[in-house]
């Protein structure tokens, strides 16, 4: 479980954890002898196509020639192994692997069509902040917003201890007898959507609320997708 | 073309042709380049444990194995419940019609979402479309293709269009105060022993 600061709409603030309910996993595949199975990830070739066809000046005719006669692609030594743990890195045209990297960005319309040219934003996460807490920015009755966004995600929020138990059942309460979701915002007015990680996705966050005699629900649901029709063209 | 969904309900029917809805297709999207320190073009590889061995995208394969080693064909597993019971396969949605269910708002919001298609539905029943309009909702199993799990599936309207939102429902659990510290109150002696200056 991991940690946010959220303030309440007394703007009183405190830290308390969120996590994502875990879906138990209903099936398992066995053979037809009724062993057990596993997916595991092998090294089928060691070489890429650029480079096969590099070996023969660009030649497909006289690549597929090679395929047939030489098998080229296979590397005895690795092909077939498991591949274990694996690492991404870059690497330049002379295959060797590039530890200083410039990125660049391009953005383009639904359309198509390039609109700008840019280094791409490196967002920090903003909810752990106590300085600038989450807090709520306005509410939605829950039949006026369910379908005008698209809920991707979920995290449920759960106290640490009975002053945070107490301090998130009054937010439940709140929302519960008011049937409204209210939309969380992060930074120092409050408006900005909530990164959770550094380098992650921003998304608009929706607080739900419910309560049963002494027990609360509280769960964000995140959004980065408004409900709308596709254009025609 | 696009494929077709036949809906059915206690009261009416209707089939509609679907389209992925997302991001992409309503911002936009980026398309994010990598260049050295000289201005050359770079492209991600795979480094493999011994820190030498670098492969290229598309090096590797996934493969089915047992526990003693022998890989096994997808197409001879049989899936079992946690019981070990042979599970049924659930037909895609597109090989037979698909039975709604009313539902509501909190089952929706319940979902974790995966897919939105947005339905063009060729003959509209205005019935159907004011039910959907007036914030109605319904629900369905769903599979896109034939398998052994079904997705959770709902139909939501706007004053847009109708659209088929797939996903899975999670069931939240509503939380006490459970972390409640044991009674550890003071019996009278030891109310005593507080101010019993010679026990310090």
């Amino acid at each position: 479980m991991r940690g946010i600061d959220i303030a309440d709409s007394k703007n009183r603030n405190t830290e308390v954890l969120y996590f994502s309910p875990a879906e138990k996993k209903k099936i398992r595949f066995i053979s037809e002898h009724g062993e057990e199975t596993k997916t595991q990830k092998l090294i089928k070739t060691g070489k890429s196509l650029s480079q096969l066809l590099s070996a023969v000046e660009g030649d497909t005719a006289a690549l597929a020639e090679a395929l047939i006669e030489g098998d080229p692609e296979i590397d005895l030594e690795l092909v077939g192994k498991y591949a274990g743990t694996v690492n991404k890195v870059y690497i330049n045209s002379d295959l060797e692997v590039v530890h200083r990297v410039e990125k660049k960005e391009w953005v383009y319309s639904p359309k198509g069509e390039l609109i700008e040219e840019r280094k791409p934003k490196h967002l920090v996460a903003n909810v752990k902040e106590s300085t600038f807490p989450v807090k709520g920015a306005k509410y939605f009755p829950k039949k006026e917003i369910f379908n005008k966004f698209i809920f991707t995600r979920k995290y449920q929020l759960r106290h640490t201890d009975g002053l945070s138990f107490d301090f998130l059942f009054g937010i439940a309460k709140e929302l519960h007898e008011k049937d409204s979701m209210l939309l969380m915002g992060a930074g120092a007015k409050g408006n900005e959507p909530l990164v959770f990680d550094d380098g992650g996705k921003p998304y608009r966050a929706f607080l739900e609320g419910k309560i049963e005699e002494d027990r609360y629900l509280l769960v964000m649901h995140l959004s980065n997708l408004e409900l709308k029709a596709l254009p025609n063209d | 073309m696009a494929k077709s969904i036949e809906f059915k309900s206690g009261t009416f029917s209707f089939s509609a042709e679907i389209e992925k809805v997302d991001r992409e297709k309503v911002y936009g999207w980026t398309e994010t380049k990598v260049y050295d320190s000289k201005g050359k073009l770079c492209q991600v590889a795979n480094l493999l444990e011994d820190g030498r061995t670098i492969l290229p995208a598309g090096s590797f394969a996934l493969k089915v194995m047992t526990e003693s080693g022998q890989e096994v064909s997808r197409a001879s597993l049989k899936a079992v419940d946690e019981e070990g019971k042979e599970m049924a396969l659930h037909p895609s949605v597109f090989e037979q019609a698909v039975q709604l269910e009313a539902s509501t708002i909190e089952e929706y919001l319940s979902m974790n979402v995966k897919t939105v298609y947005q339905l063009h539905v060729s003959e509209t029943s205005e019935h159907l479309q004011q039910e959907l309009k007036s914030g109605k909702l319904y629900r369905f199993k769903y599979n896109y293709r034939a398998g052994y799990e079904s997705d959770d599936a709902f139909l939501v309207a706007n004053d847009q269009a109708i659209f088929m939102v797939t996903g899975k429902c999670v069931r939240f659990e509503m939380l006490g105060l459970q972390l409640q510290a044991p009674d550890l109150s003071l019996d009278e002696q030891e109310e005593d022993d507080l101010l019993d200056f010679s026990l310090l």
